[in-house]
């Protein structure tokens, strides 16, 4: 698009300059301190219903005002604004309407009862936003500056409203997990298993069983790091190589069909992926090491094999296959980054295109590596789709032949829990909350460690 | 101009390697359908500077590149003919052997993004070059006038350096590799009037040590470096000689026109 | 030197590694395919029909017997994703323009790495997350809360169990926002600033620009961002299984209810993969193969959805350069 199609475009522009009279003014900012409120107050309205009583004064307040502000708009410059009219309309007809709506609404077999206030609060936010940015244009004087600074309030409502629900799940799980937070649950694993003791008693042997059952959130946080650890082994051989091969040395439709399975892997849905696993896991036929390797073994305190629904390893296959498009993606915008200059200079000395590949092309991409590789393990932190139907509890050892567990997967499990029917849910069920937020410190520090990087890597390109 | 080049000419990197000669035979380069060199015979002597000029697209720096087979990286490109390095064909020998005897400096200068001293050794130590290294480092930054302006910052960035020691730093790290033949693809032309001197200097510093092929659009420094000349023109060599031969007396009218103007 | 050996070289390796991919998604297909087999012998058209309720009787039950009809977990799916996208566009595009066009440079590039560190929450919080949500918000609205009982509809008509299709279509917007914002926000900053240079030395607003000159150059970008976000809207598991449940019955009798629980494909697939979660609910002989069946729809669908993707880009730029 030239700079003529630019100018082609710009043709429609109406020059609408209005004097700063000090009436409109003062009109308009009744009007947007009143649209403001009644903002905030339609947001709690849909937050708690008996702030609800407040939404019909506000709407009578806002309907006579911008009554009163079209009309002065009118009286002084002879203009019709036909929005403001629309939605004194709209406020009136909003008012009306929840006078007469009876408190709970029920329809057409809809599946609950609808309290009057979401209608209230819904309404509210309908008329205050567009008032809001109504009298802001006229504040300024309807000039088309005053157009740009009209448009905050629709942009600020929206931002802070989506950034507030975020706000609200991160203060949750602080909130509920604070009362669980002790050194005991990071650092003692969970157990739901009974020891069987020989006890001697009058000269015969007795057999008891000791209760060993506890609850902790050890094997899971390390289960987590585990898995973490040995996606990146997988992935990050393969990542490279598919990057560093559809950059160097592929065809264009080679190129395509790699780039293409790459992000496909990504795209279809995870469950696939889960199902796939299971269907493996299934294929195996018990006993043999190779079953014993895929779903994972461990030793419980009676000394007696525990063979479990997956291994870490297992897993970790998986997992990598969708972490293996972010450092590709990464490998190749790194090697991408470094001139074709650079790569010709060195080939005019002589040298073989791995050396240059080796010397320099890959110390180059480093930074952007790392960075994929970082965002990786937070994917398979933080990954669930993909063992959320093969995990178990873990209990019996963290090592990459044992069962797998993380934290997302001890969320899930307290739930739907099919592991252990109703024992994980009793015994951790309250420690939900303390997991969710190792979680979420685990995955938030670590995208978190991924921007500096990149930041980082911004900075490279001045020159030094 | 003329302490600097004294200054230069004592310097001396490795006393083994002669300087080589150039023969072209017959050649012919096509990129795809189109033929870019239609059949050149042309000798580069040894030990001397020589320049090749002509207006844009004639094939002059096609012509550089087949000489380090660079132009081979570039798809559909078929190239026809004899080049003869000291009498051996450069189109049979392996292509990265024969890129550490015949060097080359681009146009626009592209260090690596290595420290100094790397940059310098990065040709010693991809083709285990058997040296001294330090000492290497500092004949070649003297031989590119670059020694004292850089001997006591060998450990920062290549890139911190202005173009004008960019340039020079590439034409150490040719250097570095002791070959024998030299190609230049336009190397003053990103820059200033004083670095260009600099690097004027050292060029005919390396005279007699290394045979030199610049490509260049500006007529004074082929007649301040060079010491023979070939124009080209249409992709096909049009005169060739002493370059005051041909500043003085071209043969050729297309050499008179391009020389005095009337060509671009 | 050395002798390139023309079959162990670094090239080959790389060339090897770099199929892994290619060839784990040919297997996988396969996989789907051969699995899908016996549903589609044994069931053909009865796959869509409109009821999905699995026996619970033992085995004596054929798989004739058993009604395995997904259109109810399409609708689902259908429903979740226009829900999520319905409430994350407007959102995301809000989140855009304001640190593109709308804020200085302090403001937006906070906004920016706090949108950027919360694209790494998992799915699972979110999903964790939902019936707290529904708790908070939903409960009150649509439950009847401080009614008395008898004025109360019979409970089968209230929303259950803490959950709803609305509400799994709330968290997989919260999901999509902030994998979507930065997206939206680098197609509009790669407009080039020559153009927006010259609309305002013509005399145009921030706003007009945005509008005339941005957008349309931008489109490309924008459509593949929002593309992006629906393809990860349609293959989400977590949430929707956790906030949703596992298995569609039927269609919904107001069909947009949303305060019903309609199961999409993804969660259908995981219920009938591991012979149901709450409760044991037998999936009968062809449960499995039905499983590899959806798979099998939901990776067409993908793949469609991608292809349409790159053709809308082409046509798009075409359009615009």
């Amino acid at each position: 698009m030239t700079d003529n199609t630019a100018i082609a475009y710009l043709g429609k522009e109406k020059k609408t300059v209005m004097h700063k009279t000090k009436s409109i003014q003062i009109i308009a900012g009744f009007v947007g301190a009143i649209s403001a409120i009644t903002m905030i107050m339609g947001g709690f309205t849909l937050a708690v219903n008996s702030i609800e009583v407040y939404a019909i004064p506000l709407l009578l307040t806002l309907f006579l005002s911008l009554t009163i502000l079209f009309f002065v708009v009118r009286y002084w410059h002879q203009k019709t604004s036909s929005a403001v009219f629309f939605f004194a309309f709209i406020s009136l007809a909003s008012v009306i309407t929840i006078m007469f709506l009876p408190q709970y609404m029920q329809w057409s077999n809809i599946n609950g009862i609808i309290h009057r206030s979401l209608i209230s609060g819904v309404l509210e936010l309908v008329v205050a936003v567009p008032a809001a940015c109504y009298s802001t244009y006229y504040f300024f004087g309807a000039t088309p500056r005053a157009d740009d600074i009209s448009r905050y309030p629709i942009l600020i409502f929206c931002t802070v409203f989506a950034l507030s629900a975020y706000a609200f799940i991160i203060y949750q799980i602080i909130f509920k997990a604070a009362p669980y937070l002790n050194w005991s649950v990071f650092t003692s694993p969970f157990s739901s298993q009974y020891r069987i003791v020989e006890l001697w008693q009058n000269g015969w042997p007795t057999f008891s069983t000791q209760d060993l059952r506890q609850a902790g959130l050890l094997n899971h946080i390390l289960g987590t790091l585990l898995l973490m650890g040995l996606t990146s082994l997988i992935a990050l051989p393969i990542g490279v190589s598919v990057g560093i091969f559809v950059h160097e040395y592929a065809g264009p439709k080679l190129a395509w069909i790699i780039n293409f399975s790459t992000t496909a892997l990504r795209s279809i849905s995870g469950v696939i992926l889960a199902v796939t696993a299971l269907s493996i896991l299934g294929m195996s036929r018990a006993g043999t090491l190779f079953y014993k390797i895929i779903h994972g073994f461990g030793y419980d305190v009676n000394g007696s094999m525990q063979v479990g629904r997956s291994s870490y390893l297992f897993a970790s296959v998986f997992i990598s296959l969708l972490v293996i498009p972010l450092i590709a993606r990464a490998t190749q915008e790194g090697l991408g980054s470094l001139s074709k200059e650079i790569r010709e200079g060195s080939t005019a000395l002589g040298v073989s295109r791995e050396h240059t590949l080796f010397h320099i092309q890959l110390p180059w991409s480093f930074p952007n590596i790392l960075t994929g590789l970082v965002l990786g393990c937070a994917e398979a932190a933080g990954s669930l789709t993909i063992i959320f139907l093969i995990a178990g509890t873990g209990q019996f050892g963290v090592g990459p032949l044992n069962e797998t567990t993380s934290l997302a997967y001890l969320i899930f499990d307290c739930r739907y829990g099919k592991s252990m029917g109703d024992q994980v849910q009793s015994l951790m069920g309250s420690y939900q909350y303390a997991a969710a937020l190792v979680l979420l410190i685990i995955t938030i520090g670590l995208t978190a460690t991924a921007l500096i990087l990149k930041n980082k890597l911004a900075k490279r390109y001045k020159g030094a | 101009m003329i302490e600097t080049y004294t200054r230069l000419k004592e310097i001396n990197i490795d006393n083994s390697r002669k300087p080589g000669g150039i023969e072209i035979k017959g050649l012919e380069v096509f990129y795809g359908q189109k033929q870019i060199l239609k059949g050149i015979d042309l000798v580069f002597p040894a030990g001397a500077v020589t320049a090749i000029i002509g207006p844009s697209g004639c094939g002059k720096t096609t012509l550089l590149r087949c000489l380090n087979r660079l132009n081979e990286l570039a798809h559909g490109c078929k190239v026809k003919g004899q080049i003869l390095l000291d009498n051996e064909d450069i189109l049979k020998m392996d292509p990265m052997l024969l890129r550490r005897r015949i060097g080359m400096v681009f146009q626009k200068p592209n260090p690596f993004p290595k420290s100094i001293k790397e940059n310098v050794l990065y040709g010693v130590k991809a083709t285990k070059r058997k040296c001294d290294h330090d000492a290497t480092v500092q004949s070649c930054l003297q031989k590119a006038a670059l020694w004292d302006e850089l001997k006591d910052r060998l450990h920062e960035s290549a890139f911190a350096l202005s173009i004008g020691q960019q340039q020079r730093l590439c034409i150490a790290r040719s250097l570095a590799i002791v070959p024998e033949v030299i190609l230049l693809d336009e190397p003053a032309s990103s820059l200033d009037p004083i670095s260009t001197m600099t690097l004027e200097a050292s060029l005919l510093a390396m005279k007699g040590e290394y045979t030199q092929i610049i490509v260049t659009h500006n007529m004074n420094e082929a007649l301040k470096v060079s010491d023979y000349v070939a124009f080209l023109y249409g992709g096909k060599l049009i005169e060739f000689g002493e370059t005051y031969n041909i500043f003085r007396n071209p043969q050729r009218q297309e050499t008179q026109d391009y020389i005095t103007g009337k060509v671009y | 030197m050395k002798k390139r050996n023309p079959i162990f070289n670094v090239k080959n390796l790389f060339f090897i590694l770099a199929m892994i991919p290619v060839v784990a998604l040919v297997l996988i297909t396969i996989n789907l395919i051969i699995g899908s087999i016996p549903a589609v012998k044994t069931l053909g058209p009865r796959l869509f029909s409109g009821t999905f309720i699995l026996n619970t009787e033992p085995a004596t039950s054929t798989a004739r017997d058993l009604n395995y009809g997904i259109v109810p977990a399409l609708w689902g799916t259908f429903m979740v994703v226009l829900l999520s996208m319905l409430i994350a566009t407007p959102a995301s595009m809000a989140i855009a323009i304001f640190c593109n066009d709308f804020s200085k440079g302090f403001v937006s590039s906070a906004i920016r790495s706090v949108l950027g560190v919360l694209s790494g929450i998992p799915p699972i919080i979110y999903a964790f997350m939902g019936s707290i949500f529904f708790l908070t918000f939903f409960w009150a609205k649509f439950a009847g809360k401080g009614l008395p009982l008898e004025m109360l509809p019979p409970p089968n008509q209230l929303p259950s169990d803490a959950s709803c299709t609305l509400l799994g279509g709330l968290m997989l917007a919260l999901l999509i926002i902030p994998f979507m914002s930065p997206l939206l926000d680098d197609a509009m900053q790669n407009v080039p600033s020559s153009l927006k240079e010259a609309s305002f030395s013509l005399g145009a607003n921030r706003w007009h620009t945005l509008t005339s000159v941005t957008f349309p150059y931008a489109l490309p970008g924008i459509a593949h961002a929002l593309i992006l976000g629906m393809l990860t809207a349609l293959g989400e598991t977590i949430i929707v299984a956790y906030t949703i449940g596992f298995v569609a019955g039927k269609l919904p009798v107001p069909l947009f209810d949303v305060l019903k629980r309609v199961a999409p494909l993804t969660s259908t697939i995981a219920g009938l993969s591991t012979g149901g979660f709450s409760g044991m609910q037998l999936i009968g002989p062809i449960g499995h193969s039905v499983a590899s069946f959806i798979g099998l729809l939901l990776l067409v669908i993908a793949f469609a959805i991608l292809g349409l993707s790159g053709y809308l880009q082409k046509r798009l730029k075409r359009n615009i350069r």
